[in-house]
């Protein structure tokens, strides 16, 4: 019996130990001497995207690894996936110590780190459509219609998509205006190495749909001019991706000309700390920022952690260069109750923008409803498109803060909503005249927030919430909490000046107007 | 004078202001800040259960029935990190081993009687220490606030406080069951090592006691020393 047992025992424990190959990546120390053309490497866009990005043609990150290298690891080792010439490293999967050893002793290898995973976002759905509405509604607050007066749907933009599988893209009717006009460009699966993406999880078919689908003549979302790319990062009934997927469909999108990358997934809690998420640690931030260098657009989802412990964003979106979206609730027009919080672990802003976080979106056949920061994400990849299509002279760090400048609530910002929902007519130069929509009273204990008569009656649908924003800041602007109030009376709020001190500051925004109190 | 009015009218009015409703608050949290406490922090403490089967060789050991001696532990636990892959700590536990004697002829323990039914009951307090050695993560140890796939060694004391005989025997149909109390032949105190094979909060629990249980003045042999099972923490 006992031996039965301990048997067993070592067996299970056996089993776990080498239930599979150790991965690792094996980072190299050069390149090699080896010829490179970029004008055969690259798409032509992405030769267009480095010229217009003021970047070299071409640099020492672009060369791939080294084929001889290569070969000499994969002798070393069971098998090797990933190639990374941003990083130049080599996944391989090794099964004993020996081969560890062997390959750390090779001249070129610079040092070997384990590699994990990295997982898809969340996301629920809901088969039901219950509000009729918010299919229009979803681009319609971020202004569509300006958009469309211009004209500006993505045209001239590449988008790719990093998901987890695109199951019925090859036939709903929501991408049929992209398959019929050829903009399906190219897919990629790099959990099998082969070009067929059409099956597997349904998030990337939702998330691609926010982007650029359209259902019965209404947009999904607002790209619905521009080409795409497809990439599938995810093993399918696995919840797990390995971060080298998004590195490598990061790089095939950079290869392929994309301009955008619009990418719903991100890693928290399995493998990070909360102080981790500070835009330098992880693999896939590294790989996010390398790619904005290349001129690309990241838009990442921010995560649906608020309501649970972890509570922060989640990594790629900690990069200062991706666009970290939160999520909007359509029926309170503020913070949805599971959009990740920001500020990251070195205390930047984020999420840097907001779009709504319960969406309507491409189902099995029809339409669905489903919720998540994964569907905020691809509804501001489509603006972005539009946007960079507005105004093509926008190197990618200017459209990032000109994104941010778009939010609604701008120069307001708090670590719910960051700067808001981006609005279409900042890109198309109609916005609205600044209107003073109330004041601050200034007594000698007190500052009184008075709203203008005239706007505390308002019969705009979008703003016949009366919301009142305000946040405490110190002199830096890092917050130290914000509120969200409804404005039930023309004095909503009243600051005692005795609770602060020399430095702080309190701002203020009530409908589209933003006041600064500095103490 | 305009401002002055609404001065006047926004101190009335802000008696109102504080039964504006609050649609969203949030108090910034520090993301950069480590916990002390957690199963990835500096320290972890947990309250565990366990149940399991006590097993041995019957030509060595006492012939107890297999699958019928076990035992049950709740402990409490500290963990100290070292470092992502070395951790120490240390156990408060009881357990309540129940014993199933085989009724065979030429019996001996805990006397040459035989029943129908019969079993000994020995419940004790202790304490262990243990050093953790996670793997998996050891050339990157990169894992979030998780206890990961560990590997415990440790050694533990046990202080015996009760002891029980509990016999059932048939007699005309009629079913009698007597528990006897008071045996000398148990030592108060007894030592084990033991291993622990863990992923996360639930583990796999082996132990072999280092000392007699019973009292080497005694004619017959020990108690089986081996103890298997699992235990989930909490």
């Amino acid at each position: 019996m006992l031996k039965t047992l301990l048997f067993l025992l070592i067996l299970s424990i056996q089993s776990f130990i080498s239930i599979s190959q150790q991965a690792y990546r094996v980072y190299l120390t050069d390149k090699g001497n080896q010829q490179f053309d970029p004008y055969t490497f690259f798409d032509e866009k992405a030769l267009l995207r480095r010229e217009h990005e003021h970047l070299p043609i071409y640099d020492v990150t672009d060369l791939p690894v080294f084929k001889e290298y290569i070969d000499c690891i994969s002798r070393l080792s069971d098998s090797i996936s990933v190639c990374s010439r941003w990083f130049n490293f080599v996944k391989v999967y090794i099964s004993s110590d020996k081969q560890y050893y062997q390959i750390k002793s090779l001249p070129f290898v610079l040092n070997i780190e384990e590699s994990l995973p990295v997982k898809l976002l969340e996301c629920s759905l809901n088969q039901t459509t219950d509000d009729n509405n918010l299919l229009t509604k979803q681009t319609q607050r971020m202004g569509s219609k300006y958009f469309k007066e211009k004209g500006f749907d993505g045209t001239g933009i590449r988008i790719a998509i990093f998901d987890g599988g695109f199951p019925e893209v090859n036939t709903h009717e929501a991408f049929a205006h992209i398959r019929n006009s050829g903009r399906l460009l190219k897919t990629w699966d790099f959990t099998k190495n082969k070009e067929f993406v059409y099956y597997s999880s349904s998030h990337g078919r939702q998330t691609f749909a926010c982007v650029g689908g359209i259902y019965d003549s209404i947009n999904i979302g607002l790209a619905t001019g521009s080409e795409y790319l497809l990439a599938l990062t995810e093993v399918g009934s696995e919840p797990f991706q390995e971060e080298e997927w998004w590195l490598a469909a990061a790089e095939w999108a950079d290869q392929n000309g994309a301009d955008i990358i619009s990418s719903s997934l991100g890693y928290g809690h399995q493998r990070y700390f909360t102080s981790d998420m500070d835009g330098n640690t992880s693999l896939v931030v590294k790989a996010a920022e390398m790619a904005v260098r290349k001129g690309i657009l990241v838009v990442n989802s921010a995560g649906n952690e608020a309501d649970k412990k972890w509570k922060g964003i989640i990594t790629p979106s900690d990069g200062d260069s991706v666009l970290a979206v939160g999520g909007i609730d359509p029926n309170t027009d503020y913070h949805i109750e599971f959009s990740s919080y920001g500020p990251t672990a070195d205390k930047r802003l984020k999420p840097n923008v907001s779009a709504y976080g319960h969406v309507i979106t491409a189902g099995k056949n029809g339409i669905t409803s489903a919720d998540g920061t994964s569907f905020s994400c691809p509804l501001v990849s489509g603006f972005a498109a539009c946007a960079w299509q507005a105004k093509p002279e926008l190197t990618v760090m200017e459209l990032f803060h000109e994104l941010e400048k778009s939010g609604h609530l701008y120069p307001y910002y708090d670590y719910a909503h960051g700067y808001g929902i981006p609005q279409a007519a900042y890109f198309t130069n109609q916005i609205n005249e600044n209107i003073e929509t109330f004041e601050v009273i200034d007594s000698p204990a007190f500052y009184t927030v008075v709203i203008k008569p005239a706007r505390f009656n308002n019969t705009d649908w979008l703003q016949d919430m009366n919301l009142l924003y305000y946040h405490y800041a110190d002199a830096g602007g890092y917050l130290s909490s914000s509120e969200i109030i409804a404005v039930e009376s023309v004095s909503p709020l009243v600051l005692q000046k005795a609770n602060f001190k020399e430095g702080d500051i309190v701002r203020i925004h009530f409908r589209g107007h933003t006041k600064t109190i500095n103490f | 004078m305009v401002k002055k009015l609404i001065f006047i009218l926004t101190i009335f009015t802000s008696i109102n202001s504080f039964g504006q409703t609050t649609l969203f608050s949030l108090k910034t949290i520090d993301f950069s800040k480590h916990e002390k406490w957690g199963p990835n922090q500096s320290n972890y403490s947990q309250f565990g259960v366990g149940y399991g089967f006590i097993v041995g060789s019957a030509e060595k050991y006492i012939n107890i029935k297999d699958a019928n001696a076990t035992y049950i532990t709740l402990n409490l636990r500290y963990k100290k990190k070292l470092n992502n892959v070395f951790a120490f700590g240390f156990d408060i536990f009881h357990n309540a081993n129940t014993y199933q004697i085989k009724q065979i002829n030429g019996k001996v323990f805990p006397d040459t009687l035989n029943h129908f039914k019969e079993y000994v009951n020995e419940s004790d307090l202790g304490t262990g220490i243990f050093i953790r050695i996670n793997f998996y993560h050891f050339n990157n140890s990169k894992r979030g606030n998780y206890l990961g796939n560990f590997i415990d060694l440790g050694i533990s004391g046990s202080w015996v406080y009760s002891l029980y005989q509990s016999t059932t025997n048939k007699i005309n149909m009629l079913k009698i069951k007597e528990i006897t109390r008071g045996f000398d032949f148990f030592n108060k105190y007894y030592y084990s090592a033991f291993f622990r094979f863990g992923i996360d909060k639930t583990s796999i629990f082996l132990a072999t006691r280092l000392s007699n249980l019973l009292k080497s003045t005694n004619t017959f042999p020990d108690l089986p020393p081996f103890s298997l099972g699992m235990e989930v923490s909490f």
